[in-house]
């Protein structure tokens, strides 16, 4: 009779040759079937572990507890190489996954706002954190608000049929919005502050500078002691926050019918900073808006006392204000509504 | 105004450049001021040159072979010219030099006689119209000079925009007095050497004037032996400079005293005034009067005419009539200088449509108080022109005298106004610059020039002082107010909302016109009754007020589209008008457009051609947004096709209100304007939207108890609508169906000829308790019955 081998060396074999295979398993699947070869139900070292019950009680115990130890021992490398192979799969199927995320994405389309609206809107949002509130008036105007009111001589040619459009008596399409500073006096006391955005028409033949349909941005403040200084601070922040900190600002007298004194706020020439070129025909200057004193007279017509309170109105462009901003050479070209045009106004820079 | 540089400089000394002077104007006030290039390189090749010896022309008798001394040369010019004269100065066109006709001078052989350049006359030298005669040149200008210099034409020419408020800066003096009150020079004003011996009118001329209301002031010089004559060159010269036509000197002395002083003058010819009398009058109607400017016009009863004891003589403040225009045989003449009232002349320039330098500075405001004074000024100059003494007998018609304007102005008042702290005193110094008369006193008392009629009131005066003062002296400064600050609301805050949710839809703003003809109104089946027309339009194309926004949207999809866009999304929001019985109506609109592919090309998936669905999709999107609901109707205007269009309506207590339309625009309107696509637009009253915007959001409670889903394919006959469906599915639902959500329409093979397949998921909620399969299961059948019962419809197995 051939004498059995020692057990125990067999345990020490087995559990040596198994360590070897785990570590040498090359994938998930291998490391699956070095378990079941030792640990599986009809494993090698289960099979030991089943055999014991023949060893003699010393030997059984010696033996059971070594068995044990392997058991346990063996299944934590298999843990710990079942991570490492599972890690190493993972990455690898991550690896083939990958796309090409240079290609372009599903973009969600968006539209782009009107560059006079951009404008407009841009206006608003000054004023409206220096504490003027947004109202409108009607694009059909009564004569009376659109020049009586605003003190506008009899003799005036924008009052000309020429010069602007009658729908009938009485009743002529406002040339300025500021027919509205009227209609808000009269609607409430003082303290008014507000500005007046809104389209406004004028019988002028479209040229590079002039359109017959433009929108204008009116400004009115009235209080019980308001300055020609605090038309300045007003205006000279605005014109600041829009064409940047650098603008240098310059008030100069001029004539409008509704202020007095009255005054045109020029800014330091956008393309060449003040030095002179085609833009500013050399003076180094442009022309941004119209500013003044309420003229008494318009009180007068709002109902107001010109000896108790005192304003100041302004009224700008925006187009004009459009073309100064965006670098745009001819008026038309924000009416032609040509996509390629618009959509340059898609990004939110200010 | 055009301002030659040096001819101001008569009336202030100021060395400054021109350059500089232009932007000291502008600070001043006036609204632009720049100098202008020289326009006389076309005298490069002319010089003065002296004759030196006249000889008859050995063939011909009407000519002359002269030969003149250029300075750097002699040259022989054979000349036809009467006055030729030895020992004379002329203009000479040397070869090379370009004569108004076209034509260049060259040596040439005049009836066998060498010419060798060309003595000029004010034609052929550039300057006006007189061909008769050479233009002779001072006998001080050096033989072999430029013509430019001689005459002066290398003076810098200033061109100045005058606001309408300052008249009284529609000539020199003006702009000087506003020079020498900034730079703090004195103003020169010329004293006419005939003032003090002109003396009241002794002679058989009268003047009466009927129309006071017309003309408050007429006053007239008669001057008797007159020569009537060419001025000299220089004079001829710069009023070229000022853009004016030399004439003769009676006519050139009244234009620089207009030029000078802003006031017009005009002179007739007395012997052609019939009755040596002239009345100041209201036009007749059906008068007619030749002007001299050739045209015949016909007067009215709102015109000031002057005429003699027959017939109307000058448009009073306008134009000279033929009849009485001074010319070379004139001898005594009637220089006329008054203040019309600028309303009737404003209004008949107008309505004869003539502009003058006359009329443009009347209308505007002349001052009273010059009358006098212009007179004098142009009789001095007509005289300085004659050669023998003349007599300038006055008469003066002003029966109701205009006062000076007091004002009172408090320099507190105005210090607070323009937020100063300026001096009394020195306010008062530059209203005395200006030549206003200042009295002291708890109030300043001033007394206006008449000259300014803009100067109304202490806010006048005010900004007097601060255009001297200087507005940059002014600090910028700025209140804060608690008492009004700046609040986000009305519709321009929502429809900046709105314009942000229709961007994020991928939509882009356009601004169409407000004004739209005939041809696009009727090509969209847009009735004309409605729309507001315009008085005085610009053209045909523009008589009417837009009804719609439509039109215009379209318009810009075309154009998009020709260009080369293949998806083109476009919205407008302006305002539309309509005439009603009660007036006109402006509302707010939104418009639409849809055209073309859905999305860009791109590699991940396939546009398709927008449809109905998509504009009605952005309808019921943005009307989410407003928290606004509305409902589809099976309606819609004549400009959509009758099949794929709807009414967009707002549910209301009195039934449904229409507030607009969607759909696809007629392919009959598409055609026509050459798009190779579907439109489809969408257009709706915003005004009627906003106003229904919820005020007070309060949050509603979400569900605790899980819903159960239940899909639902309906078959129904295809005339049947879905909205329909949907109508007898809630209610029969009710209370447990928490949401109705259609998610697939099928027609097809697979069910029944004529038959559409619908299919809903629907969700069954409550708030109490979880809910049974069986009670679900009962509404479900509930449901089918009603499908089934008043549809005839039925269930899809699925
Ligand atoms: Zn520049």
């Amino acid at each position: 009779m051939k004498r059995p081998m020692d057990p125990s060396e067999e345990a020490r074999r087995l559990e040596s040759d198994a360590k070897e295979e785990i570590l040498s398993a090359k994938s998930l699947e291998d490391l699956e079937a070095v378990r079941v070869k030792y640990l599986g139900r009809k494993g090698l070292l289960t099979g030991l572990l089943r055999k014991l019950g023949e060893a003699g009680p010393d030997e059984r115990r010696e033996l059971g507890r070594f068995l044990n130890a392997a058991k346990s021992a063996l299944s934590a490398e298999i843990d710990a190489r079942k991570a490492a192979l599972k890690a190493a799969r993972d990455e690898a199927s991550l690896h083939e996954e990958s796309v090409d995320i240079t290609l372009p994405g599903r973009a969600r389309e968006i539209g782009s706002r009107h560059p006079t609206i951009k404008m407009m809107r841009e206006i608003m949002e000054v004023f409206l954190g220096m504490g003027f509130t947004s109202i409108e008036g009607p694009e059909i105007e009564t004569e009376y608000n659109n020049f009586d009111a605003l003190n506008t001589p009899e003799w005036h040619p924008s009052r000309d049929e020429h010069d602007s459009f009658y729908v009938a008596d009485g009743l002529v399409l406002r040339t300025h919005t500021s027919p509205a500073q009227i209609r808000v006096m009269k609607s409430q006391p003082a303290p008014v502050r507000v500005i007046v955005p809104g389209r406004c028409h004028r019988r002028d033949t479209p040229d590079a500078s002039h359109v017959i349909s433009f929108y204008q941005v009116e400004g009115l403040y009235v209080d019980y002691e308001v300055s020609m200084a605090d038309l300045k601070g007003t205006l000279a922040a605005f014109a600041r926050e829009i064409f940047g900190t650098e603008t240098r600002v310059r008030f100069r007298p001029h004539f409008f019918p509704f202020t007095e004194p009255s005054a045109e706020l020029d800014i330091s020439c956008l393309v060449c900073g003040g030095k002179g070129c085609r833009l500013c025909k050399n003076s180094g200057w442009v022309e941004v808006l119209g500013c003044g004193m309420v003229h008494p007279n318009v009180f007068r017509h709002a109902g107001y006392d010109p000896r108790s309170v005192t304003g100041f109105a302004f009224g700008m462009g925006v187009e004009r204000l459009a073309l100064l901003k965006y670098g745009i050479e001819n008026m038309r070209v924000l009416y032609d509504n040509d996509l390629r045009f618009l959509k340059q106004f898609q990004g939110m820079h200010a | 105004m055009r301002v030659p540089f040096r001819w101001l400089q008569d009336f202030v000394k100021i060395d400054v450049a021109p350059e500089e002077l232009c932007a000291q104007l502008i600070m001043l006030g006036f609204g632009d001021a720049e100098v202008l290039p020289n326009e006389w390189e076309m005298l490069d090749s002319f010089v003065a040159g002296r004759v030196t010896a006249v000889e008859p022309h050995p063939s011909a008798p009407d000519l002359k072979v002269v030969r003149v001394n250029l300075g750097f040369a002699q040259h022989t010019s054979v000349c036809g010219a009467p006055n030729v004269e030895k020992g004379r100065i002329y203009a000479v066109a040397l070869p090379g030099a370009r004569l108004p006709s076209g034509d260049l001078v060259e040596q040439a052989e005049i009836s066998g006689v060498p010419s060798e350049c060309i003595l000029c006359s004010g034609w052929e030298a550039w300057i006006d119209d007189s061909r008769e005669e050479l233009m002779a040149l001072d006998d001080n200008a050096a033989p072999g000079s430029n013509l430019i210099e001689v005459l002066g034409l290398d003076e810098p020419v200033i061109e100045i925009e005058v606001t309408p408020n300052r008249p009284d800066c529609l000539g020199l003096i003006g702009i000087a007095r506003e020079l020498a009150a900034v730079y703090g020079k004195e103003l020169l004003i010329p004293e006419p050497s005939l003032a003090a011996e002109t003396s009241e009118h002794t002679g058989a001329a009268r003047v009466e004037v009927e129309d006071v209301e017309g003309c408050p002031r007429y006053g007239a010089l008669v001057c008797d032996r007159v020569e009537v004559r060419r001025s000299a060159a220089q004079v001829r010269a710069r009023l070229r400079l000022a853009g004016l036509r030399p004439i003769n000197n009676v006519v050139d002395a009244t234009n620089i005293v207009l030029f000078e002083t802003g006031h017009p003058l005009h002179a007739f010819d007395l012997a052609r005034i019939e009755g040596q009398t002239v009345v100041v009058r209201r036009g007749r109607t059906g008068e007619k009067i030749k002007a001299i400017d050739g045209n015949e016009y016909e007067l009215d009863q709102d015109d000031v005419v002057i005429a003699d004891l027959e017939k109307p003589i000058a448009i009073a403040g306008i134009i000279g009539g033929e009849n009485s225009e001074v010319d070379f045989s004139t001898t005594q003449i009637l220089l006329e200088g008054a203040f019309f009232n600028h309303a009737r002349i404003r209004r008949t320039s107008k309505r004869l449509g003539i502009s003058t330098e006359a009329s443009y500075r009347f209308e505007r405001g002349v001052d009273v108080g010059a009358v006098l004074y212009v007179l004098a000024r142009a009789a001095s100059l007509i005289r300085s022109t004659s050669r023998c003494p003349f007599h300038a007998g006055r008469i003066d018609i002003y029966p109701e005298p205009r006062p000076p304007r007091r004002i009172f102005a408090d320099p507190k008042r105005i210090n607070r106004l323009l937020g100063t702290s300026i001096p009394e005193q020195e306010m008062c110094d530059y209203l005395e610059r200006l030549g206003f008369l200042v009295s002291p006193g708890k109030e300043l008392e001033i007394v206006v020039p008449t000259r300014r009629i803009d100067v109304e009131g202490e806010a006048d005066i005010a900004e007097e002082i601060l255009r001297l003062y200087g507005y940059d002296r002014v600090s910028e400064q700025a209140k804060a107010s608690t008492r009004c600050y700046g609040r986000r609301d009305g519709s321009l805050f929502s429809i900046g909302r709105i314009e942000e949710a229709l961007i994020g839809m991928g939509i882009t703003q356009v601004l169409t016109d407000t004004m739209v003809g005939p041809t696009s109104l009727d090509r969209f089946r847009i009735g004309r009754r409605g729309a507001v027309r315009v008085r005085n339009p610009l053209g045909v194309e523009t008589s009417f007020l837009r009804p719609s926004m439509t039109p215009g949207i379209v318009e810009v999809m075309a154009r998009n589209l020709n260009r080369g866009s293949e998806r083109v999304a476009v919205f407008e929001i302006g305002k539309v008008f309509a005439a009603g019985e009660e007036g006109f109506r402006e509302r707010y609109a939104l418009a639409v457009g849809l055209c073309g592919l859905d999305r860009p090309r791109s590699w991940h998936s396939k546009p398709r051609e927008v449809d109905f669905f998509d504009v009605e999709g952005v309808v019921e999107s943005l009307t989410r947004l407003l928290g606004v609901r509305v409902v589809f109707g099976t309606d819609g205007p004549a400009g959509l096709h009758p099949g794929r269009r709807a009414t967009v309506m707002l549910p209301g207590a009195g039934g449904e209100a229409a507030i607009g339309h969607l759909g696809e625009v007629l392919p009959a309107i598409v055609e026509a304007m050459d798009i190779a696509h579907k439109v489809f637009v969408a257009e709706v009253d915003l005004d009627a939207l906003m106003e229904r915007i919820p005020e007070g959001l309060r949050y509603e409670k979400t569900p605790r108890f899980p819903g159960l889903k239940r899909d639902l394919a309906v078959i129904v006959p295809r005339s049947v609508r879905e909205a329909d469906v949907r109508r007898i599915i809630a209610p029969e639902g009710a209370p447990l169906l928490g949401s109705l959500e259609l998610f697939d329409v099928y027609t097809g093979e697979r069910i029944p000829e004529g038959t559409v397949s619908l299919a809903y998921r629907l969700v069954f909620q409550s708030d109490e308790r979880t809910l049974h399969e069986d009670e679900v299961n009962d509404l479900q059948k509930k449901i089918e019955l009603g499908v089934a019962k008043r549809l005839g419809g039925r269930l899809r197995s699925s």
